[in-house]
C-alpha cells in the first residue's frame, strides 16, 4: 500500500490522498512537463527564421497565460470542488465532530486540495525559468511574476475556504471576483477594490513578465503584504464558520477589520495609482478620474461596512432568541457598529484622506480655499455616512427581525431607495446637459448618500441640505419602525404569542 | 452515576416550525435512552444539537459540563455521533478512512491500529479493511460509520437509526456492542425505529412528537407499567365459538380478542389471578392447549401512547 507524505495536518493529508497521493502527482508532473517541452520545441521548429530569445519570450508570455488560469482559476476551481465533495458525502459535518480546529480543517483545504496545482504551478515555473536560461534571459522577471502570481492566487482559495465553509452547498467567489474584476478594472475606478479583490498580483505577474513593470517596484512588496494579510484574514473567519456557522463569521469585529483593510489599501492604492500616473482605457483622465476614484473608494467603503453592522445585528438578534454567544463581540449593539464603522471611515478619510486629495485634485495649489472645501467636504461627508450606517442598521435590524433575510432586504433596500433618486436625476441631468443647462442635477441626487458625497466632492453647484432632510426623516421612520418590530417580538417571545403572559414550562423530563 | 450528557432547554425552530420544543433531560454514565417517535417528531434535530451540528435557537447542550457548541474543542473527544446517513470519503479505502478519522482526533499510531483492529474485527469488517468505501453496501457503510464513531472511545455516544440496512447478525452483533459500551459507563442515545432491538438495549425510553417528550421512562418501569392488568393469550384446542362467549364471561376479563383458536384479553395481573383464570377456564370446559401472559412491548406502549404518524 502506498504510504502517504506526512503533511502536517490530517486535514491536509487527506485532502491530498483524495488527489491520488504521490503516483497521481508524479504522472501528472511527468506528462505535463513532456508536453510542455514537446509544445516548446514544436513552437522553436515553426518559428525557426526568429531568433531563440524572441521565441522564447513568446513562450513565457503563452506560459504566463495559462500559469493565471491554471493557478488562480484551476486552485480555486480545485477548493471548490474539495469543499463540495466533503458537503455532498456529508464529511464536512464528520469534521465537525473531530476535535481539528478551524484553522487546522482551513489551511487543510486551502494547501491539501490545491498540491496538484501547486504542483502544476512548479512545472511551469521550473520549465519558464529553463526557457529564459536557454534564451540567455534573465531569470528574475519570470520567477519574481511567478511568485507574485502564486501570492495572490493563495488569497483567493483562502476566500474560496471561507466561502464554503457553510452548511448548504458551497458555491465559489471566484466567478464573482472576476466579474467585479472585470467591470471596475477597465474603467480603473476603484483601485482599492482591485487591491482587496487581489486582482492586482495578476495584473503585476502580466506587466513583469511584459516589461511593464520594474522588478524593483514598492508596488510588488506593498500588494504581497496586502495578499498575505488578505489570506489571514479569509482563514481565520473560515475556521471561526467552521466551528459557529449559525453565526455570521464576519461579526461586529471582523467587519470591521475587514472595512479599516479595505480603506488602508483603498488609500494607499489610490495614492500609488495616481503617483504612477495610470489612466484607465476611459475617457476620463486627470482631475476627473481621480475625483471619481475618490468617490468610489468612499462609497464602497460604505456598502463594505454594511458588513460589521449586519453582523452585529443578526449576532444580537440571534443571542436575544437565545443562542450562545461565541465571545463579547457578539454581544455588541449594533448602534455601536454602525457609529464606530461611520466614525472609522471619517477618520480614515479625514487622515490619509487629506493627503490622497492633494495628490490627487490641486497638488499645486494646496492652500488655505483648497484646505477650506476639503474641510467643508468632509463635514457633509460625515454627516452622509452617519445617517446612512444608522439607517443600514434599522434596515438590517427590521429584516432580521421580521424576514430572517437581512442582506438580501438591505441589497434592494441600497438599490432601490439609495440608488434609483440619483440615478434618475443624474439621467435626468445628462438628458438637460445635451442644453447646456447649467442646473442639470436637483436636490433629489442628495437623497441618497452616495448622492450626498457625489455632490460634495465634485463640486456640483446643488443644495444638499433638502437631500440630507430626507435621510434624517427616513432614519426617523425606520427607526421607529423597527423599534415597533423589537417591541412587538419580545412580547411574542415573553407571551408565546397570547395575550396573557403565560409561559410554556420547558422541561418533558429528567432521567429518575 | 456522574451526569455526561445535560439537554437544558432545548429548542429548535426553521422558520414557523418548532422541530424540537423546550427540550430537557440529564443522562449519566451507563444509561442508554432510546428515541423513539414518528418520522419529523425531532429526533434527528435533537441528536445534532446535542452533537454540536446544528446550533439550537434557544437553550444548549453540555457534555461533561462543557457546552458542546462554543466550547472548547476538548468536548469533542467526548462525544460521538453517528448518522442516518453514513458519511465516508468514497476514494479511501476503510483502512485509510479509519486512520484520517483517528489521526483527526490525536491518536498515535500504535493507539490507531490497535483500535482500528478491535473495532473492525468486533463490526465484520476486518476482511474488507483494504476496500474501497465505494464498493461497500449500505449496511457495510453503516457498519464503517459506527467504527468511526467508537474509534475515538467518546463517554457520550449519539447513534441516528444504527440499526437501518444492518443484516440480523448485524444487528444482533450491534445490540452486543451497544450493551458492552453501557455496561463500560458510556452514556448513549439511540434513536431507531426497530423498538424490539431499543426494548433489549435501553435502560430509559423516550417518545417524542411534534418536537416534545410526550413519554419518559425507564424500561423497567415500562416492563411493570398498568401493573395491575396483563395481557393473556390462550389458545384453545378447537375453534368452537361459544369459547369467546364463555371467556368473556369470566369476571375481570376486558378486551377480548379472537384470531382462529387464539384469544387475547386482559386480567388481573400476579401468580395467583393466573393460576385462578386457568383453573375457571378449565372448570368451564375450555380445551386449553396454550395458556401464556403476553409481557407488554416497547412497540405495545408506543402505540398507545397515542403518537399520530406525521404527514
Amino acid at each position: 500500500m502506498e504510504q502517504p507524505v506526512q503533511l502536517p495536518l490530517p486535514m491536509w493529508r487527506v485532502q491530498y490522498q483524495l488527489l491520488g497521493g504521490r503516483r497521481r502527482m508524479m504522472a501528472i508532473v511527468l506528462v505535463t512537463t513532456t508536453l510542455l517541452i514537446v509544445g516548446i520545441i514544436a513552437i522553436r521548429r515553426l518559428m525557426l527564421r526568429d531568433p531563440f530569445p524572441a521565441v522564447a519570450t513568446r513562450v513565457l508570455t503563452l506560459l504566463t497565460v495559462i500559469q493565471v488560469l491554471v493557478t488562480v482559476l484551476g486552485g480555486a476551481n480545485a477548493v471548490y470542488r474539495a469543499l463540495l465533495r466533503d458537503y455532498q458525502t456529508k464529511m464536512n459535518e464528520s469534521h465537525r465532530l473531530t476535535p481539528m480546529s478551524g484553522i487546522a480543517v482551513s489551511v487543510g483545504y486551502l494547501f491539501g486540495s490545491t498540491m496538484q496545482i501547486t504542483a502544476l504551478f512548479a512545472v511551469f515555473t521550473v520549465v519558464g525559468a529553463g526557457v529564459s536560461l536557454f534564451a540567455r534571459l534573465p531569470v528574475g522577471p519570470w520567477l519574481l511574476s511567478n511568485l507574485i502570481l502564486f501570492n495572490g492566487a493563495i488569497t483567493i482559495w483562502a476566500a474560496t475556504v471561507f466561502s464554503g465553509m457553510r452548511l448548504e452547498k458551497p458555491f465559489s467567489p471566484a466567478p464573482i471576483i472576476v466579474g467585479i474584476a472585470a467591470l471596475t478594472l477597465p474603467l480603473c475606478f476603484v483601485p482599492g477594490a482591485a487591491l482587496l479583490l487581489n486582482i492586482y498580483s495578476v495584473l503585476f505577474a502580466v506587466w513583469i513578465m511584459t516589461g511593464r513593470m520594474m522588478v524593483t517596484s514598492p508596488a510588488i512588496l506593498l500588494v504581497a503584504v496586502v495578499n498575505v494579510v488578505f489570506t489571514i484574514f479569509w482563514i481565520s473567519a473560515a475556521a471561526r464558520k467552521y466551528r459557529r456557522p449559525d453565526m455570521p463569521a464576519l461579526n461586529v469585529c471582523r467587519g470591521l477589520i475587514l472595512l479599516v483593510l479595505a480603506l488602508v489599501t483603498g488609500m494607499t492604492g489610490l495614492s500609488a495609482f495616481q503617483r504612477a500616473g495610470w489612466t484607465g482605457p476611459t475617457s476620463f483622465s486627470g482631475p476627473e478620474l481621480a475625483q471619481g476614484q475618490w468617490i468610489a473608494t468612499m462609497i464602497g467603503s460604505l456598502i463594505l461596512a454594511c458588513v460589521a453592522i449586519g453582523g452585529a445585528v443578526k449576532c444580537r438578534v440571534l443571542v436575544s432568541n437565545g443562542a450562545a454567544p461565541r465571545d463579547w463581540s457578539d454581544r455588541v449593539p449594533s448602534l455601536v457598529a454602525a457609529l464606530v464603522a461611520a466614525a472609522l471611515i471619517c477618520l480614515l478619510t479625514a487622515g490619509l484622506g487629506v493627503r490622497v486629495w492633494r495628490e490627487l485634485v490641486t497638488p499645486p495649489a494646496w492652500g488655505t480655499e483648497a484646505r477650506a472645501a476639503f474641510a467643508c467636504a468632509w463635514l457633509f461627508t460625515v454627516a452622509a455616512c452617519f445617517l446612512a450606517l444608522l439607517t443600514i442598521r434599522n434596515v438590517f435590524e427590521l429584516a432580521y427581525l421580521r424576514f430572517k433575510s437581512g442582506n438580501m432586504i438591505v441589497g434592494l433596500f441600497v438599490i432601490v431607495v439609495w440608488g434609483l433618486a440619483p440615478l434618475a436625476d443624474v439621467i435626468r441631468a445628462e438628458y438637460f446637459r445635451v442644453g447646456r443647462d447649467p442646473a442639470a442635477y436637483s436636490w433629489l441626487l442628495g437623497c441618497s448618500p452616495f448622492g450626498t458625497i457625489s455632490i460634495t466632492w465634485y463640486g456640483l453647484d446643488v443644495v444638499v441640505w433638502p437631500g440630507v432632510l430626507v435621510q434624517v426623516t427616513l432614519l426617523v421612520l425606520l427607526a421607529c419602525l423597527a423599534r415597533w418590530s423589537r417591541r412587538k417580538l419580545s412580547f411574542k417571545r415573553l407571551t408565546g404569542g397570547n395575550p396573557s403572559p403565560k409561559r410554556r414550562r420547558g422541561i418533558n423530563g429528567r432521567v429518575p | 452515576m456522574t451526569v455526561l450528557l445535560t439537554a437544558d432547554n432545548i429548542r429548535v425552530e426553521f422558520g414557523t416550525l418548532v422541530a424540537v420544543r423546550d427540550v430537557s433531560f440529564e443522562l449519566s454514565g451507563g444509561q442508554l435512552l432510546g428515541l423513539v417517535g414518528p418520522n419529523g417528531a425531532g429526533k434527528t434535530t435533537l441528536l445534532r444539537v446535542l452533537a454540536g451540528l446544528h446550533a439550537p435557537t434557544r437553550g444548549a447542550a453540555h457534555v461533561m459540563g462543557e457546552p458542546v457548541l462554543g466550547g472548547h474543542g476538548t468536548v469533542r473527544h467526548h462525544v460521538g455521533f453517528s448518522p442516518e446517513t453514513p458519511p465516508a470519503y468514497e476514494e479511501l479505502t476503510i483502512d485509510q478512512f479509519l486512520r484520517f478519522i483517528a489521526s483527526a482526533y490525536d491518536l498515535t499510531v500504535h493507539e490507531a491500529e490497535e483500535r482500528i483492529d478491535f473495532w473492525l474485527e468486533r463490526l465484520w469488517l476486518a476482511e474488507r479493511r483494504d476496500a474501497p468505501v465505494k464498493h461497500l453496501s449500505r449496511g457495510m457503510r453503516q457498519r464503517l460509520t459506527l467504527a468511526r464513531t467508537f474509534l475515538p472511545q467518546p463517554h457520550v455516544i449519539l447513534l441516528d437509526e444504527p440499526l437501518a440496512g444492518l443484516d440480523p447478525a448485524g444487528r444482533i452483533e450491534l445490540r452486543g456492542v451497544l450493551g458492552m459500551l453501557r455496561n463500560q459507563g458510556c452514556a448513549m442515545i439511540v434513536s431507531s425505529h426497530i423498538l424490539a432491538d431499543l426494548e433489549e438495549v435501553a435502560t430509559h425510553i423516550v417518545i417524542i412528537e411534534h418536537g416534545s417528550i410526550i413519554r419518559f421512562i425507564t424500561t423497567d418501569a415500562l416492563r411493570h407499567e398498568h401493573a395491575e392488568r396483563r395481557t393473556y393469550r390462550v389458545i384453545t384446542l378447537d375453534d368452537r365459538s361459544d369459547h369467546a362467549r364463555i371467556i368473556a364471561a369470566i369476571d375481570g376479563v376486558s378486551d377480548l380478542s379472537r384470531d382462529d383458536r387464539t384469544y387475547t384479553f386482559d386480567y388481573n395481573a400476579g401468580e395467583r389471578e393466573a393460576a385462578d383464570l386457568l383453573r375457571q377456564l378449565v372448570t368451564r370446559n375450555v380445551p386449553v392447549l396454550s395458556f401464556a401472559v403476553v409481557t407488554k412491548s416497547l412497540e405495545e406502549v408506543y402505540l398507545r401512547s397515542g403518537v399520530k404518524q406525521v404527514d
